[in-house]
């Protein structure tokens, strides 16, 4: 049977054991959803609502209370467990990515070293991969030395290095100012389209959801489940202006106002 | 600020040396006046010379020993002390920390133990080692090998969860987790710890040379005291200022060159 590359999750429910043992949370109720190899996949949701929960089952970390993922046909615990040689899904956080005690090349070679790969391929593959994130001048560096933006390059390339499949990324470039936030954009999607990986992007940012994923799933405040799926059918490069933008980011904005658990409250001031 | 930093640099050494030398100044001139404290606290040109005198030899006979002697066997005893207890307890942090059972039941007797001032294992050390290096090595360790363990256990609280996460999803075992992202995380953070410790640590070592052992700088100062010779006293604190500073400058050395990230990145 031919290996089906995607990710998919079945009826998931998560329920947390609050600290007192007496009560429980449930902070996922029933998600099912299906991403494809090579997909650009954006969750946006309210703060609080169990994005990262969802994506910490995906990569094996936790095991749903209901429900089933499922990577590539296995169950990511078990993948996680024995991903010795071939990680298939790799991490990117918005801080305390690097190790400080290493230089921008040990960092990028940090996995391959782990999972014992041969000398000639580290050094091919490093030699490829920091050229194309645009880091050579900096293979030196420790990350004390570098931006915010180069961090994050670092640690993309470091996900490249073990060739995992699917990129799961977690409010990477929320730190990040605003310049510094669109050059990453772009470079994130010329890493997508170079190395044909799955990437999953959870993000607070309206725009930023639009500018780059093929598809967008909105999740409701908790127990939050999926709402919503939308389909951006812009061709790339896409234009923050257009009225195609900003009617997709119009839906997105009345979503989030409609399943946000806290009411809006107006703020008056006092005379 | 206003003259660059390497300028500031030297201009802070210029003025360190000037006070100095003015406190040596004050001190020669008044012995050449013949004030009465100088009997008891004789001028550097008087201690410095007595020792040029002796060949650099402190003591009596066979038992004596060059002062180069002295301060070699001090600092040889402070350090290997020092650097066993430093390996141990990052080693030892990491066993406790790697099941909460043994955190729960070894954790009370390491902080029962931490307390124990270096010195307070003098009498111990010498009944258990007699006279001799390893008794000093002893008193070292075991003064600040618990505190330094109890550093360990909390710095390796706080790794990151970020960092664990990566190390796992980039394919890292158990065991290289421990080895390759947790040990280096926390060993900064013990080394600061040891820093702290270390002068407690030098002045248990001194004490002990005082008491018990025959050499070393401590032991200059106890000689001179029993052979009332002011000279050796003043000798053997300034050897022991001395080399506790340099000691210092060492540790901080190997901090800002080999353990310099901090934990924050």
């Amino acid at each position: 049977m031919k290996r089906a590359k995607s990710i998919q999750c079945k009826n998931i429910g998560l329920v947390r054991e609050n600290a007192d043992n007496q009560s429980s949370l449930e902070v996922l109720l029933d998600i099912n959803m299906e991403i494809h190899q090579s997909e650009f996949i954006s969750i946006i949701g309210p703060s609080g609502c169990g994005k990262s929960t969802l994506i910490d089952i995906i990569s094996g970390f936790l095991k749903p209370t209901s429900g089933t993922a499922d990577v590539d046909g296995c169950d990511p615990v078990i993948l996680l467990k024995d991903n010795k040689g071939h990680p298939r899904i790799s991490r990117i956080f918005q801080e305390k990515i690097l190790f400080p005690w290493l230089t921008v090349t040990q960092n990028i070679i940090f996995g391959m070293k782990r999972n014992n790969f041969s000398k000639s391929l580290i050094q091919s593959r490093l030699s490829e991969i920091i050229h194309k994130v645009g880091l050579s001048e900096y293979a030196e560096y420790y990350p004390h030395q570098l931006s915010g933006g180069m961090k994050q390059r670092v640690a993309i390339a470091r996900a490249l290095s073990v060739d995992s499949d699917y990129i799961l990324m977690d409010e990477p470039f929320t730190a990040l100012d605003y310049q510094t936030r669109k050059s990453m954009h772009d470079f994130l999607l010329y890493i997508w389209k170079e190395f044909d990986k799955t990437i999953i992007l959870i993000t607070h940012d309206i725009n930023e959801a639009i500018l780059l994923s093929d598809r967008i799933l909105l999740m409701s405040s908790i127990p939050s489940t999926i709402t919503e799926e939308m389909t951006i059918n812009m061709p790339r490069p896409r234009d923050e202006t257009c009225v195609t933008f900003n009617n997709y980011k119009k839906r997105i904005i009345e979503h989030l106002e409609r399943f946000s658990v806290t009411p809006t409250t107006h703020y008056t001031p006092t005379p | 600020m206003f003259f660059g930093i390497k300028y500031d640099r030297v201009i802070s050494f210029l003025s360190g040396l000037f006070s100095i030398a003015l406190l040596v100044f004050i001190w020669e001139y008044t012995a050449y006046l013949d004030f009465d404290y100088t009997k008891i606290l004789p001028p550097p040109t008087q201690f410095l010379s007595s020792l040029v005198d002796h060949d650099f030899r402190i003591g009596i006979g066979s038992q004596s020993a060059t002062l180069l002697d002295s301060i070699i066997s001090s600092t040889l005893r402070v350090t290997i002390g020092l650097l066993i207890a430093f390996i141990a307890s990052v080693v030892v942090g990491v066993l406790i920390s790697s099941s909460i059972w043994i955190k729960r039941f070894i954790m009370p007797i390491v902080e029962v133990f931490a307390p124990i001032a270096p010195i307070a294992w003098i009498p111990l050390a010498l009944i258990l080692f007699g006279i001799g290096d390893q008794a000093a090595v002893f008193i070292v360790f075991m003064g600040v090998f618990f505190i330094l363990t109890i550093t360990a256990v909390k710095q390796i609280e706080t790794v990151p969860k970020n960092l664990i996460n990566i190390a796992r999803s980039l394919g890292c075992s158990q065991s290289q987790i421990w080895l390759y992202v947790i040990t280096p995380y926390v060993l900064p953070g013990v080394f600061t710890m040891l820093r702290i410790n270390v002068i407690a640590a030098w002045m248990a070592v001194l004490a002990a040379e005082m008491t018990g052992l025959r050499d070393g700088l401590g032991a200059i100062i106890m000689n001179g005291r029993n052979l009332f010779n002011h000279d050796l006293i003043l000798l053997g604190m300034l050897s022991i200022g001395i080399m506790g500073f340099l000691f210092n400058m060492l540790l901080k050395y190997v901090q800002d060159r080999f353990l310099w990230w901090d934990s924050i990145n």
